[in-house]
């Protein structure tokens, strides 16, 4: 007999016969309701690869593996049985973090930075691997993939120029090509100029100028993204311009902050 | 100048910049020449030899004056990945490119392109100049095909530099024989 914790809003514990223990599970696979969650078990997807608001999971729901209990995609664990759910990998990430898309201002763009932060531990608190104590090892993976999934939904939308190719991905917009060439010599003047003044920095205080002046270009790009989203339709044109633009300034950004005498600017692809 | 000791045996070029904005290639296991099988097979991201001769010790580091009528300069980028890319030339009065600079921010495959492009140049026609693909540089350095919009770019910064100076030319109503006609 197993005693376990009670599922959620019942306060009496739970006893289980030995056929309902988690013994039976050693033999079954865990079969993840959405068709997009195949990888689950499998090595995790690369970090750039973003996944569209119109997900391929074929259903709006999934069931537990133990108990059957239909929840929403997003469920970390089962609300009948505490059993780790598996993330569809290619899940919405503003439902990965509690947050309905349509309320997010600026259509989507303005997220709370602080509310994304509070959610990100509490799920943090569900699914990170130091939680895992006890928990049989399929859950252990299932946490793992969990966890992983938050992550990168957290960064994303965290992160300005990530957060813009997400929603630019959601929109269906056409990506930026390799083969894409740019030519824009008002931006490529203004990049060469910041990055040449960082290369010829002979202090942090130098380096730090760079940076300050590097961040007007930054903010006025991430202006220029929270208007193209929040325009109806959202003007997709403009919100690529600015993503390519927001994408010179974030690595000035980087270099200038990770600058320090006699290093050689890199550039990590 | 600030002269500051230099912590690798990187070669560094003779003109102006005392640092030379490059990339570092990706930490993940490089040889510098495969002398043993085994090192070919750890090479699981690796650079090309020649692409990294290119980084450690590029050709034409700099820039020309852009306000020097001779000279025609391209500025081009790569808005996938970030990169920006100028390439200056120097034309003579009979249409030759005399010199050559380049200044490339970005990884070392885009440094070698524009570095190798660099070395290419010098001494050609405009006309010559215009007609290298960018298939030749990524043959020459083996460029592996995630890095061949890198040779791309080379190929669109030296045309864009030769359109440079044609316009200047034509601006200032020039027609010597340093004038090409397309």
């Amino acid at each position: 007999m197993l005693v376990v914790a009670a599922p959620a809003g019942d306060p009496r514990p739970r006893l289980l016969t030995s056929s309902q223990t988690f013994s039976h599970l050693h033999r079954l696979t865990i079969r993840p309701a959405a068709a997009g969650a195949a990888a689950a078990n499998s090595p995790l997807p690369t970090f750039l690869r973003f996944n569209s608001g119109s997900s391929s999971s074929s259903s709006s729901s999934k069931e537990c593996a133990n108990c059957h209990t239909s929840q929403p995609l997003e469920s970390l664990s089962c609300p009948s049985c505490s059993f780790l759910q598996p993330l569809p990998s290619d899940i919405d990430y503003y439902k990965a973090m509690d947050l309905d898309v349509s309320k997010v201002p600026k259509g989507g763009w303005e997220v709370d930075a602080k509310e994304l932060k509070r959610v990100w531990r509490l799920r943090m608190a569900v699914t990170h691997p130091d939680r895992m104590v006890g928990r049989s090892d399929k859950e252990q993976q299932i946490g793992a993939q969990q966890s992983a999934l938050i992550n990168r939904a957290y960064e994303t939308l965290l992160n300005p120029l990530l957060r813009a190719q997400y929603l630019l991905d959601r929109h269906h917009a056409a990506p930026v090509s390799e083969t894409d060439s740019l030519e824009d010599p008002e931006l490529l003047m203004e990049v060469m100029e910041l990055r040449e003044a960082l290369e010829d920095a002979g202090s942090e205080e130098e380096a730090n100028a760079v940076r300050e002046e590097n961040s007007q270009f930054l903010n006025s790009s991430i202006k220029a993204l929270a208007d193209a989203f929040s325009s109806n339709p959202p003007d997709l044109e403009k919100a690529k311009k600015a993503t390519i633009e927001l994408r010179y300034w974030t690595n000035i950004e980087k270099a200038a902050r990770e600058w320090s005498p006699n290093d050689r600017i890199e550039i990590h692809h | 100048m600030v002269f500051r000791n230099a912590l690798t045996s990187i070669a560094r070029s003779a003109t102006a910049s005392s640092r030379i904005a490059v990339a570092r290639p990706l930490a993940t296991s490089f040889a510098r020449s495969p002398a043993t099988p085994f090192a070919a097979l750890t090479q699981t991201r690796a650079y090309h030899e020649k692409v990294i001769d290119h980084y450690e010790n590029p050709r034409n580091v700099g820039s020309f004056l852009k306000t020097d009528k001779n000279v025609g300069i391209g500025l081009v980028g790569a808005p996938a990945c970030g990169d920006v890319m100028k390439l200056s030339i120097k034309v003579n009065e009979e249409g030759i490119i005399e010199d050559v600079r380049f200044k490339t921010f970005g990884c070392g495959s885009a440094i070698a392109s524009s570095s190798y492009m660099t070395e290419r140049v010098k001494g050609m026609t405009l006309e010559e100049a215009g007609k290298i693909k960018n298939t030749e540089i990524a043959q020459e350095l083996c460029l592996p095909p995630v890095k061949l919009h890198c040779s791309m770019l080379a190929e669109d910064a030296i045309k864009s530099a030769i359109k440079n100076y044609k316009s200047k030319r034509e601006a200032t109503g020039n027609r010597a024989p340093g004038h090409i006609e397309v």
